[in-house]
């Protein structure tokens, strides 16, 4: 081995050691781009979580009812305007509000399953936001056992369930308090004392 | 010399640089198609209810047409009848010993607080019934404990250290066996994950079809619940009914129903058919 380096021109031996640099470059890009954790850790603020489907703060892009699958529109008197989307979950669906041509808030149903790149899990969120500012258990959806958790200074939130540790919705909205967050979006906090499953 | 070393090393090269994409080619593909879930096998012996069998087949014989019959048939087939059992369950074996610790060895259930000898038979024939589906070791390792009736609920999922459910020791047979299920139901939801609990297809049979009970269509004036998940708890107690009556007189339950109909409610009992397997 020592022998055949010696032998070579010193050319060929910048081009080789060239050659095997770009390609553990370009392995450890490829590798990172396939790797699911790494996809996860964006900032909500970003257009970044891949589950979202549009920006916060962005402006309401003139296409939006033909990009995003809108099944139903309302306008409310507080010049918002309320965007359901097709989502998996029937009952709770995917939904965008926009006020004065900005995007105020949006939540997705996380996929269910495991597999799903987009699959998020309570314990990596937790790790990747902190402690979050306030939970809260019971909804009027997916039962006592499931809980709120809300970081209202970055507009994040999020739905899951602590004993399975899987996200079932997040949401991203523009950074509030924790008390006008639940008054303006908390409609699946149940309210009713935690108990049990009857 | 030097023109096929430069030869061999262009080679090496890109042999390298194929290797390096397809490993994280495969790595994708890995992430993005699993293979398919499959459902739980079930094992341990088990006995066939012959004399299910026997009593659907009796009452069916009058109402079935061979040939060109002279009388004409009676009355009662006309009624729209209940679905009675799919199908041959498996029987629980006789028990000299102790019920508590067969139940814990045969299906990793504890049932503890007291519960009287008569009970303890009704749940272990009603988890044997099922043991031909994936209802055991979905709910392996719950500890139920004997309450009120009133006070029967889910409270956490299994766990070593403290029950997942109470039951309390509902003095009718059917009514009792369906309360286990009920609330051993609850369990697969909250406790299993969303994708083996069949979550979104229940949303949308739930949005689809409502409630399969009067139950649970009115949850939260029965008992403070929700529909939607005391509706999931009925599907799969419904599901796993053998044909008999619930009792009318249980709190909220209006009037008599029998097994879920997969006519009535197809979308539920495919989610039901796609957790438990065939029952």
């Amino acid at each position: 081995m020592n022998y055949l380096l010696q032998a070579m021109p010193t050319k060929i031996k910048i081009l080789a050691a060239g050659l095997i640099a770009s390609i553990i470059i370009i392995t450890i890009l490829l590798a990172l781009q396939t790797n699911p954790q790494h996809r996860r850790t964006s900032t909500p603020e970003s257009p970044a979580l891949p589950l979202q489907k549009i920006k916060i703060g962005e402006k309401v892009p003139s296409n939006i009812e033909n990009n995003f699958n809108i099944t139903s529109k309302e306008a409310t008197t507080e010049g918002k305007v309320i965007y359901s989307l097709e989502s998996q979950n029937a009952i709770r669906t995917d939904q965008i509000i926009t006020q004065n041509n900005q995007v105020i808030f949006q939540r997705v149903y996380v996929p269910e399953s495991p597999n799903d790149p987009n699959h998020l899990l309570i314990s990596s969120m937790i790790s990747r936001y902190g402690t979050p500012e306030k939970t809260i258990q019971g909804s009027k959806l997916w039962g006592p056992f499931i809980m709120l958790y809300i970081y209202s200074n970055k507009g994040l939130a999020f739905i899951g369930n602590p004993n399975t540790d899987e996200v079932y919705e997040l949401q991203t909205f523009s950074p509030t308090s924790v008390d006008d967050y639940i008054q303006k979006y908390g409609d699946d906090i149940d309210n009713t004392p935690p108990g049990g499953e009857s | 010399m030097v023109k096929s070393m430069k030869k061999k090393l262009s080679l090496i090269s890109v042999t390298i640089f194929i290797l390096s994409l397809s490993s994280t080619a495969f790595a994708q593909t890995q992430t993005t198609n699993p293979p398919p879930a499959q459902p739980v096998p079930q094992t341990g012996t088990s006995t066939i209810n012959q004399s299910g069998i026997q009593q659907t087949a009796k009452s069916n014989n009058l109402c079935v047409k061979v040939g060109e019959p002279a009388t004409a048939k009676p009355a009662s087939c006309n009624e729209a009848t209940p679905l009675l059992s799919s199908g041959p369950h498996p029987q629980a074996p006789p028990v000299d010993g102790d019920l508590q610790i067969e139940i814990q060895r045969q299906f990793g259930i504890s049932m503890i607080g007291g519960y009287d000898q008569q009970h303890m038979q009704w749940a272990w024939e009603k988890f044997w019934e099922v043991s031909n589906t994936n209802f055991n070791s979905l709910v392996r390792g719950s500890i139920i404990q004997v309450t009120s009736v009133s006070n029967t609920h889910q409270s956490a999922c299994p766990n070593p250290n403290s029950p997942s459910v109470y039951i309390g020791q509902f003095p009718e047979e059917t009514a009792f066996k369906h309360i286990l299920m009920h609330e051993l139901g609850h369990v697969i939801r909250n406790c299993s994950g969303r994708e083996r609990a069949q979550e979104s297809a229940f949303i949308q049979a739930h949005k689809a079809e409502g409630g399969v009970s009067y139950y649970a269509k009115n949850a939260p004036a029965c008992t403070g619940s929700d529909n939607t998940s005391e509706d999931y708890a009925e599907m799969i107690a419904f599901y796993l009914n053998n044909g008999t009556p619930v009792a009318s007189y249980l709190r909220c339950y209006q009037q008599q129903q029998f097994r879920l109909s997969p006519q009535e409610y197809p979308l539920h009992f495919k989610v039901a058919q796609d957790v438990l397997g065939a029952y």
